[in-house]
């Protein structure tokens, strides 16, 4: 019977994995499997083996720490101890280790395995930056491979084994909070890796499409990448949309899941992921970390219907190419001689159309036309009838320089915003919309 | 590991033990420097005081046993205040290591020197020591 029959003396799923050596000390205490011996022994080896590691900290040049680095350092060689007794087959085996091995062989032991499994994650750590995804999102390429490269370089596990020296600044999707030292980073390469695997079953420019529906300056923001990319390729797998365009039927989504708990959803999901996952024929791992990517899909998605704000969580490919130029420079003003003589010519013309073909032939900048419309003190009339026969590039410039009536003060300038005011609702909405549109990108690139 | 008090670490409690500190006195009292049993607790008391008050933790050799076998043949440590200065230069010592976080041997021989060029006044040479640090380091 052997093994079989030995009764499981400490419970394995009651020890925090986070915390392994103070968890097995407390476990152990409580359930009196250790002797005030052997508490005696075990304090008396923790103090000498902070010795050790605090002479060699100080290179034996000093006597004394700071308190907080001695803090720090008996931290690392409590993660250490821990890294070293959890690779025991148990709970009841890491005390047995523990009861029958000194604790600084236990401790060397507990370095060999951890700068071991940081060959193995600096291997990974390479592979991955070999195949990153090209994307503009600065904190992508920054943390995964300047930030990691610093860990690297920095992580001293004799005297450190806790620390991960940087600000791990881009938000893995799945990552449990808590990890330490090479923990941390082993689950964060894993989580990095598999997401960028993911990325690169699709083009960038689409990537990039699909991440300006969010924010078109979505390059500066700290955000997930792979999260909309996944949810976006789930919805289009689920509403029969083709995957790699990542533009899913919005409508239909809302259709399918509306009203179904986040159960009901993971269901729907799960069978798209699966679907996904073969038709890109992904590897296993990743295939693994979708799926336990779609619970939390799933949640976001049901509380993105309830709330009727889907747009947010599946976004809209928008290509900022696409968009509307305003041509229309702002800055670049005429010689005052030449003004002057523009702006009599201006007060001398008879009729809105002379108006107009004056500042057609004569005006290249906005600020020229806005000085211009309000040196020329037209009246109410005449401005209506002057604004009628602008360019849209003109009115969307004008309207982006007198964006709001409230606080003007000057007579002219509230009367060129009262007709611009009067313009704008003369168009129709198609028109007006696009008005805006322009207005928008004016007001952008005047700030 | 040792439990450890959410204040100072209590890994290494107490500072030097009186009894260790009159130790010294065979070799010492060859200058003429003696510490009575009184002087040796209220030694003792300071060092760990100071420690505390630096906040650091002392894991070897304590710095009061160091410094009384640097300075004990200091023309310039007095009888009359020898149990004083020890205590003013174990406070010195403990702040001069969170200021330089240099090498207790060093720290300890640049004392020496600012003692010895200020003629025993404890209370100038810290800003001495602080010098020499400084041009040691360029």
């Amino acid at each position: 019977m052997g093994e079989l029959s030995r009764t499981r003396v400490l419970d394995d799923a009651a020890l925090d994995p986070k915390n392994y050596w103070p968890s097995l000390i407390g476990a152990a205490l409580s359930r009196g499997l250790l002797s005030d011996a052997d508490m005696a022994r075990i304090q008396g080896e923790s103090a000498a083996l902070f010795v050790r590691q605090a002479e060699r900290l100080t290179r034996g040049e000093s006597t004394s720490l700071r308190a907080e680095r001695a803090r720090e350092l008996t931290d690392s060689i409590a993660c250490v101890l821990g890294a070293s007794l959890r690779r025991c087959p148990g709970a009841d085996a890491a005390l047995e280790t523990l009861r029958r091995e000194p604790l600084d062989a236990i401790f060397d032991r507990g370095l060999t395995i951890i700068r071991r499994r940081l060959g193995r994650a600096r291997a990974v750590h390479e592979r991955l930056k070999e195949t990153l995804f090209v994307t503009r999102n600065v904190f992508y390429k920054s943390t995964i491979v300047d930030g990691l490269d610093a860990f690297f370089r920095l992580y001293r596990p004799e005297f450190s084994a806790q620390e991960i020296h940087i600000t791990a600044d881009y938000p893995a999707f799945l990552i449990e909070k808590g990890w330490r030292g090479i923990d941390f980073i082993e689950r964060y390469l894993h989580a990095l890796s598999c997401e960028n695997r993911f990325l690169r079953f699709f083009d960038a420019g689409a990537v990039h499409r699909l991440l300006c529906g969010l924010d078109e300056n979505y390059q500066q923001i700290l955000m997930n990448i792979y999260e909309p990319v996944l949810t976006s390729a789930l919805c289009c797998a689920l509403t029969g949309r083709p995957v790699q365009a990542l533009d899913a039927d919005r409508a239909a989504v809302r259709r399918l899941l509306g009203g179904l708990d986040a159960a009901g959803v993971e269901g729907r999901l799960s069978a798209a992921r699966e679907a996904l996952c073969a038709r890109l024929n992904c590897p296993a791992g990743l295939a693994d970390y979708m799926r336990d990517s779609v619970p939390k899909i799933a949640r976001m998605l049901v509380r993105a219907i309830e709330m009727d704000a889907l747009d947010a969580v599946l976004l809209a490919p928008y290509d900022p190419s696409c968009a509307p130029r305003v041509e229309l420079p702002v800055g670049e003003r005429m010689a005052d001689r030449d003004y002057a003589a523009l702006l009599d010519a201006f007060t001398r013309c008879g009729s809105g159309a002379e108006r107009a073909a004056l500042i057609e032939a004569r005006v290249r900048s906005a600020g020229d036309l806005a000085e211009l419309l309000h040196d020329g003190a037209l009246n109410g009339g005449a401005l209506d009838d002057l604004l009628a026969r602008l360019p849209a590039e003109a009115l969307a410039m004008l309207r982006a320089l007198y964006p709001c009536g409230d606080f003007l003060t000057d007579a002219r300038d509230k009367a060129l915003y009262d007709a611009l005011e009067r313009s704008v609702l003369s168009f129709e909405p198609d028109m007006r919309r696009r008005l805006d549109e322009m207005t928008a990108i004016m007001r952008k690139s005047t700030e | 590991m040792t439990a450890r008090d959410e204040g100072a670490l209590t890994l290494f409690p107490g500072g030097e033990t009186a009894g260790a500190l009159l130790l010294h006195n065979e070799k010492t009292a060859e200058y003429g420097l003696t510490l009575t049993r009184a002087q040796a607790l209220m030694l003792s008391e300071t060092h760990r005081e100071s420690l505390e008050r630096a906040g650091r933790v002392e894991f070897g050799r304590g710095a009061p046993d160091r410094l009384i076998d640097a300075f004990c043949d200091s023309p310039y440590m007095a009888r009359e205040e020898y149990a004083e200065t020890l205590c003013a230069l174990i406070e010195l010592f403990y702040a001069l290591k969170n200021e330089t976080e240099i090498g207790d041997d060093r720290l300890i021989a640049l004392m020496r020197t600012a003692f010895d060029e200020t003629r025993g006044a404890a209370e100038l040479m810290e800003d001495e020591v602080l010098r020499r640090v400084r041009e040691a380091r360029g």
